[in-house]
């Protein structure tokens, strides 16, 4: 599907992305960038989906980039997911959303709030009604009365019966660890992503424990910097429903402990077999449980099966892929005996004639450890001016990896 | 990034450290954004090495990144190897070359020899390392690591014969050409040291020189012309042998390279000149090779841009200007300040005071020292032509306005008296000054004097006469206060409100007159009088029912006469509590019809405009002319100083008039009685981040001066606070207390003078912190200008 703005580009732009995509051997590998004689194209790769923007002009990519991915968001957020599938279903809505979201080649209203109240989001009961009426546009009647005001990210008037505000605070760690098991490097990614339901204007106040943790930080355009310059308190008025208020790192400088340890001991012998043996432990967990633990290792290309037996969870072997899944769930922290740790076990069949790997392959880890943030950070407290009634306010923890990101080598 | 950008550009080196923080963040968003990024820190980081050292962790690859940002962060990695990380970074480096992709490990190899060229110490090591690579399987990593040997080799050539026999040997496992051809160069300009071996390879390379790619031709040829120039006599049928089949080669390169070869060593008679100097033209010393990166540099474009990511012009591309090599005009700096009130007050007030010059001459001077002199001084006198004219032709009606103005002016000189008079009283029990009274009595023997002229001359004259008569009252009464101080000063900060009357009353003609015409209806002129008996009445009210001595009434225009084709709207926060709700804050608006014969009908309260909760007044049925009346509305600020708007109709006009309230922090408070253990408790209770703190710089005539009544005065000009009575009995510790009207929170403000450093350290205590910030600022601030 195509959309164009101020000028009509040939269909034939493409052919130089299809070219270069067929170079690449992994869908991830394509440029981001592409010039071709006249126009520029730029790409991302999203759920096995190509976004392509031609530009005629010089404009910094990354704000293309950047917008390409809110595009995608904004697809996310008004169909539940993005796919292929789910974007033919609702070619109007894309077509509105797109053109709504940018005019003349210029960006224009990207919060999903905002929106939302030009264009209603597709639901069962709005379906049949356009059925039944013939009316096919979802554009409301109403201009959106925010887009105007010094907070466009919230709507006016907005009206709950339950006032709740909930506060997911989710790290992912960032981590290599070398076959020594000592840690190569380790940052974290942190969020909190908050989900809003609170009548009027409310005026919300967050504070930390241990703010100073916090030293690389972005912020929700709703965030009053100088408040958090002075005070180190988070002094914002929420946007409606679900946003991201910061989000932070923290670097290889601070001393990270990393709740879990994996043993192990693979080896690849000559004569088409080899040993494979995974112990998996957790360490420093204060108490709390690992949850979903999942390693994944992408077997060398001359494998060619893997017979192994789990003490927990199950494992599995793409000989396709040469993918090796082994889907653990939950660790007890307090299995401190060894012989309760799951490990995996078993042999490898390696492809005769083929050279051994040279090397071995590296893990991935990923787990989740609910109620706890692993840098430390906590929120003291959450306070609320500006509006009467008492708010539900939660607070969650999770610590978490993201898929990849987590590696030891082997 | 455009910050980023910037910095690289303008920053100096010390400041430029900030960037690296956030850049580093980026790289955690998606691939492209990681891969964009990436490329312009390897920009950034090839200028400044240091910003980026110690975030050098950052930079390691995982194993699942796309091969764009490995190489990006291998890049990276290599520009900021030095000696002290270099262990670390090749010890990365050795795990990337395990790596299951070949062509990353290719890279990182050609990275290791490019941190062996730079860094002369781990050279060895590197070689080493990279000697053990070549025996490795696999056939990318065996050539690359050749391919960068030899150039490592080539730097310094001296040391290494056994690297160079080892690779030698290698030639025959060796399959990628480019490999091959390295190590026959190699072979080719070493061959001295390595004599036995050299034409023993040539022997075996002439046999499958039929089947060699190009590049490997080319230097089976090199290596047999020096071997040649070197050992003729081993080699000389050989390189025939080799020359004749490249004679008949199908490339036409190596058929004239075979040529030029031939012509310069065997058929010496050509060309003698030239083979007399064959063995220097091919054995000379080859400067070695700079092993560059493999990411070409985009120097010549600005980064972050469309082109810097590409590498080519794209179509509207800008190059960045360079610096200026002159300064630029400093005149662009200077901000215009347009500020024709105070500066309006000042001037006119110091004609008064300083010279005795008849109206005309003075208004003239006034109109000099303005900003705007001749727009505004024709504007004025348009207007009293207009005055004149109305004179002239309309005689009853304008006798009844010129009446009912000059009753106006009574009332605000009348007024103004008692602003003053409050003032001065109050000056006079912080600093015993005993002529008020008879300043007074001057004051409204000028106004008298007005009230009298009741001759049908224009009132400006009359105005200018009194003011005259006034400031040489002023004059003669200086010398006799006994501390001249403190009315001076008094009436220069807050000129706003303790203007003497009559001049008082010039100054708002002449307002009037300057801000009819431009019809800014935004301007809020600062207006602080107290008109009428039922305002009176409302200060009595509040002073019983609040129990203080004192009532601070500033008012403010919402509606210009002009805009508001007559009808003028102003309003002021008589702070008393607002009937109907708690919550809301009490706002008086006054209505008064300017017109001089058109009676303004209905005016109602149409609705609120921002989500503020707003109740309104009563509809008004008739407004006649000249009259004012004064209505009541309560305004839910909430606890917010964002001003409040909204519409109100009349004269049957379709189109609501929008009018904006302003609400200043201290009217957002009302007065909470608390006793002092009351106060201690919530202090208590309201410690760490609810509590903020301030003090003031006063020098130490001033704070002698600064007593309990003095100090109240202060607070209420800001805020609309309480005394909480004290019984330690300190006389430097003075505390107050309010809470907002919305939400009831309280505000407790505690004042400590510091005698000895002449120092007023200022606390309040709020939940409403953000409120409390704002407080502490206004109240800061009177300090500052009172004292």
């Amino acid at each position: 599907m195509e959309k164009h703005w101020k000028t009509v580009v040939g269909k034939s732009i493409c052919d130089y992305f299809f070219e270069a995509q067929s170079k690449c051997a992994n869908s991830e590998d394509v440029p981001p960038v592409i010039a071709t004689p006249h126009h520029y194209l730029i790409n991302i790769f999203r759920n096995s989906l190509y976004f392509v923007a031609v530009l005629t002009n010089e404009i910094a990519p990354l704000f293309v980039i950047e917008f390409l991915h809110r595009i995608m968001d904004v697809f996310e957020d008004y169909f539940g997911e993005c796919t292929e599938t789910s974007l033919k279903d609702n070619y109007v809505i894309v077509y509105e959303l797109l053109d709504e979201m940018l005019d003349s080649g210029l960006p224009l209203a990207t919060e999903t709030n905002i929106l939302k109240e030009l264009i209603k989001p597709p639901n069962i009961f709005r379906k049949v009604a356009n059925l039944v009426t013939g009316d096919n546009t979802n554009i409301s009647n109403t201009l959106p009365s925010s887009q105007l005001s010094n907070i466009p990210w919230r709507r006016m008037g907005v009206k709950y019966t339950n006032n709740e505000a909930y506060f997911d605070l989710i790290e992912e760690i960032d981590a290599i660890i070398d076959r020594n098991g000592t840690t190569i490097m380790c940052e974290i990614q942190g969020y909190i992503d908050c989900c809003v339901k609170l009548s009027g204007m409310p005026d919300l106040t967050l504070s930390f424990v241990n703010p100073r943790l916090l030293d690389d930080v972005s912020f929700h355009p709703c965030v009053r910097l100088k408040k958090w310059e002075s005070e180190r308190v988070l002094s914002f008025i929420p946007p409606d429903g679900n946003f991201r208020l910061i989000s932070y790192h923290i670097g290889s400088q601070n001393t990270i402990s990393i709740p879990i340890y994996v043993k192990h001991n693979i080896q690849f012998r000559e004569g088409s077999n080899g040993r494979f043996e995974l112990t998996v432990g957790p360490k420093q967990t204060m108490g709390k449980t690992l949850e979903s633990v999942v390693i994944e290792c992408a077997m060398p290309k001359s494998v060619l099966n893997c017979t192994l037996t789990p003490t927990q969870g199950k494992s599995t072997f793409d000989p396709v892929k040469k993918n090796l899944v082994w889907d653990i769930g939950k660790i007890e922290s307090n299995t401190q005996n060894t012989t309760r740790l799951p490990s995996l076990r078993g042999n490898i069949v390696l492809s005769t004639g083929q050279p051994i790997p040279e090397s071995n392959p590296i893990l991935n880890v990923r787990f989740t450890l609910n109620q706890i943030a692993i840098s430390g950070i906590r929120v003291q407290r959450v306070d609320m001016h500006g509006e009467k009634y008492k708010p539900f306010k939660g607070v969650k923890y999770i610590t978490t990896v993201k898929k990849g990101r987590f590696q030891i080598r082997t | 990034m455009a910050v980023a950008q910037l910095y690289y550009y303008v920053a100096p080196q010390s400041e430029i450290q900030i960037v690296a923080k956030s850049l580093l963040r980026l790289l955690r968003h998606h691939r492209e954004i990681q891969t964009i990024i990436l490329k312009s820190i390897v920009f950034i980081a090839d200028k400044h090495k240091q910003i980026f050292e110690p975030y050098l962790k950052s930079f390691y690859v995982h194993s699942n990144d796309s091969s764009l940002v490995k190489r990006y962060k291998l890049e990276i990695l290599t520009t900021l190897a030095n000696a002290s990380n270099i262990s670390t970074i090749l010890r990365e480096f050795q795990t990337y070359v395990l790596s299951s992709d070949k062509d990353f490990a290719a890279h990182t190899i050609h990275a290791i020899g490019r941190c062996a060229s730079t860094i002369s110490d781990v050279t060895e090591a590197c070689l080493n390392g990279l000697v053990a690579l070549m025996s490795k399987k696999d056939e990318t990593i065996v050539a690359e690591s050749v391919v960068v040997i030899k150039k490592l080799l080539q730097i310094n050539p001296s040391q290494y014969n056994e690297i160079i026999k080892h690779i030698v040997r290698m030639v025959d496992k060796v399959t990628v050409p480019i490999a091959r051809a390295s190590i026959l160069w190699l072979i080719g300009e070493y061959s001295d040291r390595i004599s036995k071996l050299a034409p023993d390879v040539l022997r075996k390379m002439a046999k499958s020189f039929v089947d060699e790619e190009t590049i490997v031709k080319h230097q089976i040829l090199n290596l047999a012309a020096k071997l040649y120039v070197v050992n003729a006599k081993q080699t000389h049928l050989l390189v025939q042998y080799v020359f004749n089949l490249a004679k008949y080669d199908t490339n036409y390169d190596t058929r004239d390279k075979a040529r030029l070869l031939r012509a310069l060593l065997i058929q010496t008679d050509k060309c003698p000149t030239l083979s007399k100097h064959a063995k220097k033209i091919l054995l000379a010393s080859k400067p070695a090779p700079i092993l560059e990166s493999i990411i070409r540099d985009h120097d010549q474009y600005t980064l972050g841009t469309l082109s810097f990511v590409i590498g080519q012009k794209a179509v509207g591309y800008k190059d960045l200007p360079d610096f200026p090599l002159e300064p630029p005009d400093p005149s662009v700096r200077n901000v215009e300040i347009v500020t024709p009130l105070p500066s309006q007050n000042v001037s006119s007030r110091k004609s008064s005071t300083t010279t005795r010059i008849t109206s005309r001459e003075k208004k003239k001077s006034v109109n000099d020292e303005n900003f705007y002199s001749d727009e505004e001084e024709e504007e004025e006198e348009e207007e009293e032509e207009e005055e004149e004219e109305e004179t002239s032709t309309e005689g009853p009606d304008t006798d009844n306005e010129e009446e009912e103005d000059e009753e106006d002016e009574k009332e605000k000189t009348t007024q103004n008296d008692n602003d003053t008079n409050e003032y001065e009283q109050l000056d006079a029990q912080s600093t015993n000054n005993i002529e008020p009274e008879e300043e007074e009595k001057d004051e409204s023997s000028g106004s008298s004097e007005e009230e009298e002229s009741e001759q049908e001359e224009e009132e400006e004259d009359d105005d200018e006469e009194s003011e005259s008569d006034e400031s040489a009252d002023d004059e003669k009464l200086t010398p006799n206060q006994s501390s001249i101080v403190a009315k001076p000063s008094s009436t220069l900060t807050v000129s706003d409100y303790t203007i003497p009357a009559t001049e008082k009353s010039l100054l708002e003609m002449d307002l009037e007159a300057f801000l009819g015409a431009p019809s800014t209806s935004t301007n809020v002129q600062v207006a602080p009088v107290k008109n009428n008996i039922f305002d009176d009445l409302h200060g009595l009210e509040s002073l019983t029912s609040t129990s203080s001595n004192l009532v601070y009434t500033k008012q403010y225009d919402c509606l210009n006469r002009i805009t508001g084709q007559g009808l003028q709207i102003q309003y002021r926060f008589p702070r008393t509590p607002f009937q109907q709700s708690s919550n809301m804050v009490h706002v008086e608006l006054i209505f008064t019809n300017t017109t001089t014969n058109k009676d303004i009908h209905s005016i109602k309260f149409y609705k609120s405009k921002s989500n503020i909760n707003i109740q309104g007044f009563n509809q008004i049925d008739l407004l006649p002319s000249g009259v004012s009346i004064v209505t009541s509305i309560g305004i839910d600020f909430n606890d917010k100083t964002q001003p409040a708007s909204f519409d109100i109709l009349y004269d049957n006009n379709l189109i609501p008039t929008s009018l904006t309230i302003l609400c200043h922090v201290g009217e957002l408070i009302e007065q909470k009685f608390l006793n002092d253990q009351q106060f201690n408790q919530n202090l208590a209770r309201l410690r760490g981040m609810n509590e903020i703190m301030d003090s003031v710089n006063v020098d130490e005539v001033q704070i002698s001066k600064l007593n309990f009544n003095t100090i109240q005065t202060k607070i209420l000009q800001c805020a609309n606070m309480i005394s909480v009575p004290s019984t330690s009995g300190d006389s430097t510790l003075f505390r107050f207390s309010g809470q907002t009207i919305s939400s009831k929170s309280l505000v407790l403000l505690t004042i400590q003078l510091n005698m000895t450093q002449s120092k007023v350290h200022l606390t309040i205590n709020s939940d409403q912190i953000v409120l409390a910030t704002m407080l502490l600022k206004e109240i800061k601030q009177t300090f500052q200008s009172i004292l």
